[in-house]
């Protein structure tokens, strides 16, 4: 190569990317743009139960069905313990064993053993190599070195093992994952020493969080570095579930909503006048009154009428079973129990506190996955601080509404809340603005009896009645009374709440 | 003249090495010592196992840090890590007396 002066160019210099490698993780391979480096090495650290050996396992199995072979160190789990725990996931170990796609070398240090001399860690390496070449594999995963690291007697000799095997595996081209305890676990500063070298020389290192907050449980992935890579730097909460370790879609970076669609009745030809025509299709409906004001009733009378125009519906309710929702909304004419039995009625019943608002959030966006629905209800939002605080309760509803509205989903949530001014946020949560209509129920005592009330607080692009209607359920369905002009002080409903 | 006795040797050595990196050559040259000086003649048998060559023998025995020795004698057995250099404990621990 000559330069165009005719004088040889003193060096030629071509930009080489960085290869990836799929981590088998659900949302990771977004947040570290791609994959895990190949041929080098990640570190993995975190406290007990935080998903290390998972998300290791997790990484070679993936690989494994897709026909990469790989090589599992364990240093602390039995295979026969590594198996069964895998087998709970689905995976079969034992067959990706025998078409030679997974090994487990069961690295079990002899606690008896006398030191007499300088020791080095080429005896892993040469069984390490050997069984890579012996099955073909470029894919390691080393859990729970720190068991290793514990057997030298000083931390020099320590830290240079560690860095001679890292400069091998550098030097044999594995993708390799190292698991580590955390260094907040290791209460020796002598021992944690040994340790962070670890993060210094690892090309990627990723850090797992396990915290209880509120008494509830969350997870939380974070890249500390990723060289000559892009990454994202926050912290993402993941889940460990049936299927392994997924990461949950962080409130979307980039907004893909779908734009407002057609009208669709909300079951009731009077409130449909009321609202303009109806609900929007992929809009974000909110209810919200006083219990017993008739929020369920408006939600099932909705789903109905999806379900009759062959719709499919998900009604996640966290405040009473399939069984007491289909007869308690009896009462009003409508009759969920055929839309279930025609598959287009799904009823998923939660008890807030039984999980955190990631472990909520993730089971609820595989059932939307799984039955593609064309409307979801969640019943009530106000249910969902139990969750743990306001902050889980905001962030589970801020992205299943994201999640429905990216993907057209009618989305109608309703929220208890005692007898407020009107014009109080009425979501309870402070997102109001991702709701396009607002519905609010209370209550009004005249002289002789008690009226539910309803009036439209809002309705993006249609156009909503001002007026107050009295809302009557019988066995017959719902029905809106004639609607009387709105009070002129009408910063106020009338007051008196049923509780 | 007659014939001397044959007996069954008192130890059984199988040194684990990784090729010819320094701590396994050491560790050939510390045995070659230890059993010279410590052992008559006929007393020990030596094997020598490279796990560049033969990993599975290394899985089958534990063996992952190197160099290591496992040493089956009157006491049992006892597996000894390192390139042999401290040979006071070695002494000590497999009961050798000089």
């Amino acid at each position: 190569m000559v330069s165009p002066n005719g004088s040889p160019p003193m060096y030629s210099f071509k930009s080489v990317p960085l290869v990836k490698c799929g981590t088998g993780v659900e949302g990771l391979d977004g947040v570290l743009y791609g994959g895990y480096p190949f041929g080098r090495t990640t570190t993995i650290s975190g406290g007990p139960g935080a998903g290390k050996t998972l998300l290791v396992l997790q990484f070679l199995v993936r690989s494994a069905l897709r026909g990469e072979p790989g090589i599992f160190v364990s240093f602390e789990e039995r295979p026969e313990a590594i198996r069964m725990n895998a087998a709970t996931l689905g995976w079969d170990l034992p067959a990706l064993e025998r078409k030679g796609l997974f090994s487990i070398i069961h690295a079990k240090l002899d606690i008896t053993v006398v030191t007499a001399g300088s020791i080095s860690l080429a005896g892993l390496m040469a069984i390490i190599g050997g069984k890579a070449k012996a099955t073909g594999s470029r894919l390691l995963g080393i859990d729970a070195i720190d068991i290793l690291m514990r057997r030298f007697e000083d931390s020099f000799c320590a830290r240079d093992e560690l860095s001679n095997l890292h400069e091998w595996l550098d030097g044999q081209g594995l993708t390799t994952l190292l698991s580590v305890k955390s260094n907040d676990d290791l209460s020796d500063p002598e021992m944690s020493a040994r340790f962070s070298l670890l993060d210094y020389m690892s090309d990627c290192v990723i850090r797992l969080d396990h915290r209880v907050m509120d008494q509830i449980s969350t997870r939380r992935l974070r890249v500390l570095k990723y060289r000559g890579s892009d990454f994202s730097s926050n912290e993402f909460p993941y889940v460990i579930g049936t299927n392994g370790i997924s990461l949950i879609p962080i409130a979307a970076a980039h907004l893909a909503h779908r734009p407002l669609g057609e009208f669709l009745s909300t079951g009731n030809r009077e409130l449909d006048a009321a609202l303009g025509g109806g609900y929007r299709r992929s809009a974000c409906i909110l209810i919200a009154g006083a219990s017993g004001t008739g929020k369920t009733s408006l939600a099932c009378s909705f789903v109905q009428a999806a379900c009759r125009r062959g719709e499919k519906a998900l009604y996640i309710s966290f405040e009473e079973s399939p069984e007491a929702l289909a007869s308690a909304v009896l009462s009003a004419g409508i009759d969920l129990e055929p839309l279930q039995r025609a598959g287009n009625l799904e009823i998923c019943s939660s008890l807030p506190e039984s999980r955190g608002s990631d472990e909520h959030l993730f089971y609820h966006l595989q059932l939307i996955d799984a039955s593609q629905p064309d409307c979801v209800v969640v019943d009530a939002i106000s249910a969902c601080r139990r969750m743990g605080s306001g902050k889980a309760a905001f962030d589970y509803c801020m992205r299943l509404v994201n999640v429905c509205k990216d993907r057209g989903i009618t989305c109608l949530l309703t929220n208890q809340k005692k007898d407020t001014p009107l014009g109080d946020d009425p979501s309870g949560l402070g997102f109001v603005s991702l709701v396009d209509t607002v519905i609010q129920l209370h209550y009004e005592a005249t002289n002789d009896e008690l009226r539910r009330m309803l009036v439209v607080l809002k309705a993006r692009g249609s156009k909503n009645s001002p007026r107050f209607y009295e809302l009557r359920i019988n066995d017959s369905g719902i029905e809106l009374g004639s609607g009387h002009p709105p009070p002129p002080d009408r910063a106020r409903p009338a007051a008196g709440g049923v509780r | 003249m007659s014939r001397p006795v044959e007996r069954r040797p008192a130890y059984l050595f199988l040194l684990f090495v990784v090729g010819t990196e320094p701590n396994s050559v050491l560790a050939r040259e510390n045995l070659e010592h230890i059993c010279a000086e410590y052992l008559a003649s006929g007393d020990c048998t030596v094997e020598i196992v490279d796990i560049l060559e033969d990993y599975q023998a290394a899985l089958d025995h534990n063996v992952f840090v190197t160099p290591a020795l496992i040493v089956k004698g009157p006491r049992g057995r006892s597996t000894i890590v390192g390139n042999l250099s401290d040979i006071d404990r070695i002494v000590l621990t497999l009961g050798f007396n000089k």
